[in-house]
């Protein structure tokens, strides 16, 4: 039988790629879905990640980290939080994001 | 953007009153859940052994970035100071809370929240409190072994007067005479949905902490039996050297007293459960909602252990829908092995609201059922209005193999010190438990 595609929607999803936690530590919502402020997860809603080895949506740890009482640390482990450099654009608008606050 | 943090507020209630926690419980009315309400019970081994705490928790629009803010309202009005951290009015001195100076890396950080706060004041609660005190860590002084000695005993007088005694004899309506306020009997009562939310006391641990301290009542006794070796009655508290004027635990020790008390509590909710077979007879002349959703689920029962092919036989007392006797094999293989035992299930005209009551006919030496038969057993928070659940749940607690070292679960101190003992306490155990197995069956 000989079958012809006339038409095909391509369907695919996505996630973050990282290592493990899946829960943001301030919102303790999935970094799947969005930080409390926002409606659409992914380039709206970014996550940062630290050297340290833990991760945030942005904005939850640029409201975290703005405060003087945060002393600049991170909130799970307590160390200078600096976020790591990473290649792809998402974490280059955070960089930048992170200038700017 | 006004409400980011009644989401994780909402989550880590949620996450918690699923993880079922022996020991800590929090609720928030529906309508306000900045406002949470949190119940800790006293650690095993502590002079606040299985005491009632309550802590109030605001929660600003600020939540995560700041703390909440917690006051414990367990203070007997404003008078009684718990603990060195844990002051007469209210204030909880800790360093994740900002309400103490602590070590760097002590303070709030967004990745504490509600459970590790409580579990932070849990550790309050410690075998030796005196020591929390700032500048008494290592006090070792022939004085200090004294004031320790003296503070453990009033702490553990005013756990029992006051985080138990008081708060049950508040909820069932008695005085310390052990009298008891007549209450109108109304029409609503078998209707809550009327009661305008506001205007009503919000008591969420009212039932919890009933049905606990039926749990708890043998280690109560115990307790006092303690106290009165060490104290006499008359005898005043000794002031510690970092109790302030106003800000103390002061008083006399009078465990006859509260023995006398704790027995007409224990008597009071017992006849509380007998009341409910009145009422429910009632409740089922009426077709209540309650009453014909438990017959319903009774007929359910009845058929899903007949299709399982279980042992167990279940019957209704008096044809009433709210006492349901059931009957149990012991498990082959298992030191149940040739048991039969009886226990009854009373359920509350109020179910599932209050929780029900269970209570083994059958003497059986058991670490998981008490003197007076009550059983110890821990039924899912999303299956409470599951009749089947509950008596599931009993007899698992009953048939456990390798139960968890687990000191919330110990009601019946004398057959939990046994089990927990050595090998040949442990061979004690079993012997004892086979021997009231048997009886079961000889007096059937």
């Amino acid at each position: 039988m000989k079958v012809k595609i006339k038409r095909w929607n391509a369907v695919a999803i996505w996630q973050w790629d990282i290592p493990e936690d899946d829960l943001c530590g301030i919102c303790q919502a999935h970094f799947d879905s969005t930080c409390p402020a926002c409606k659409y997860p992914g380039d709206d809603c970014i996550l940062l990640s630290g050297k340290c080895g833990h991760n945030f949506h942005m904005h939850c740890i640029l409201e975290w980290i703005k405060q003087d009482s945060a002393k600049g640390q991170c909130p799970m482990c307590r160390q200078n939080f600096e976020w790591a450099e990473q290649t792809n654009q998402a974490s280059g608008d955070a960089t930048q994001a992170l200038a700017r606050a | 953007m006004a409400d980011q943090s009644v989401f994780r507020i909402t989550k880590e209630l949620s996450d918690l009153q699923k993880n079922s926690d022996l020991s800590l419980a929090v609720a928030c009315r529906d309508i306000d859940v900045r406002n949470v309400k949190a119940l800790i019970i006293g650690p095993h081994e502590t002079p606040y052994e299985f005491g009632f705490f309550e802590f109030d928790f605001k929660f600003n629009k600020d939540y995560p970035r700041k703390s909440p803010t917690v006051t414990c309202t367990t203070t007997n009005s404003g008078r009684t100071r718990f603990n060195p951290n844990i002051y007469a009015n209210g204030k909880v001195c800790l360093s994740i809370l900002g309400t103490w100076r602590g070590e760097p890396g002590e303070e709030w950080s967004a990745a504490q929240g509600l459970e590790s706060i409580l579990l932070s004041i849990q550790s309050l609660m410690s075998t030796n409190p005196y020591e929390n005190e700032p500048g008494f860590e290592d006090a070792n002084e022939s004085s200090d072994k004294k004031n320790q000695k003296d503070y453990v005993q009033k702490i553990r007088h005013e756990t029992l007067r006051i985080s138990v005694i008081q708060r049950l004899e508040e909820y069932l309506g008695m005085d310390a005479g052990g009298s008891i306020q007549p209450t109108v009997p109304s029409e609503y009562d078998l209707d809550m949905d009327t009661l305008d939310e506001d205007s009503s006391p919000f008591l969420p641990f009212k039932d919890l902490c009933k049905r606990r301290f039926l749990w708890y009542y043998d280690s109560y006794l115990t307790a006092i039996q303690k106290g009165k070796e060490e104290t006499k009655d008359g005898q005043s508290f000794a002031r510690m050297p970092f109790e302030g004027v106003s800000n103390s635990m002061e008083g006399k020790f009078n465990y006859t007293e509260l023995e006398r008390r704790l027995r007409n509590i224990k008597k009071a909710l017992d006849e509380e459960t007998d009341r409910w077979a009145a009422e429910g007879m009632e409740a089922k002349t009426k077709e209540t909602t309650v009453a014909v959703n438990l017959y319903r689920q009774f007929e359910q029962v009845v058929e899903s252990f007949k299709r399982a092919d279980l042992p167990h036989s279940i019957e209704l007392v008096d044809n009433n829908p709210f006492i349901w006797a059931v009957t149990y094999f012991g498990k082959p293989m298992t030191n149940l092995d040739g048991g039969l035992f009886k226990f009854r299930v009373h359920f509350s005209p109020r179910f599932p609201e209050e929780q029900p009551r269970v209570r083994f006919e059958t003497r059986l030496f058991h670490h998981r059922i008490s003197a007076d038969g009550t059983p110890c057993y821990v039924s899912a928070l999303n299956k409470r209005e599951d009749a089947k659940s509950h008596i599931e749940a009993v007899i698992d607690a009953l048939e456990e193999e390798q139960p968890p070292y687990d000191p919330r679960t110990l009601v019946n101190p004398e057959a939990f010190k046994l089990y927990w003992g050595g090998v040949d306490d442990r061979r004690n155990y079993n012997r004892r438990l086979r021997r009231s197995v048997q009886r079961s069956m000889e007096d059937f």
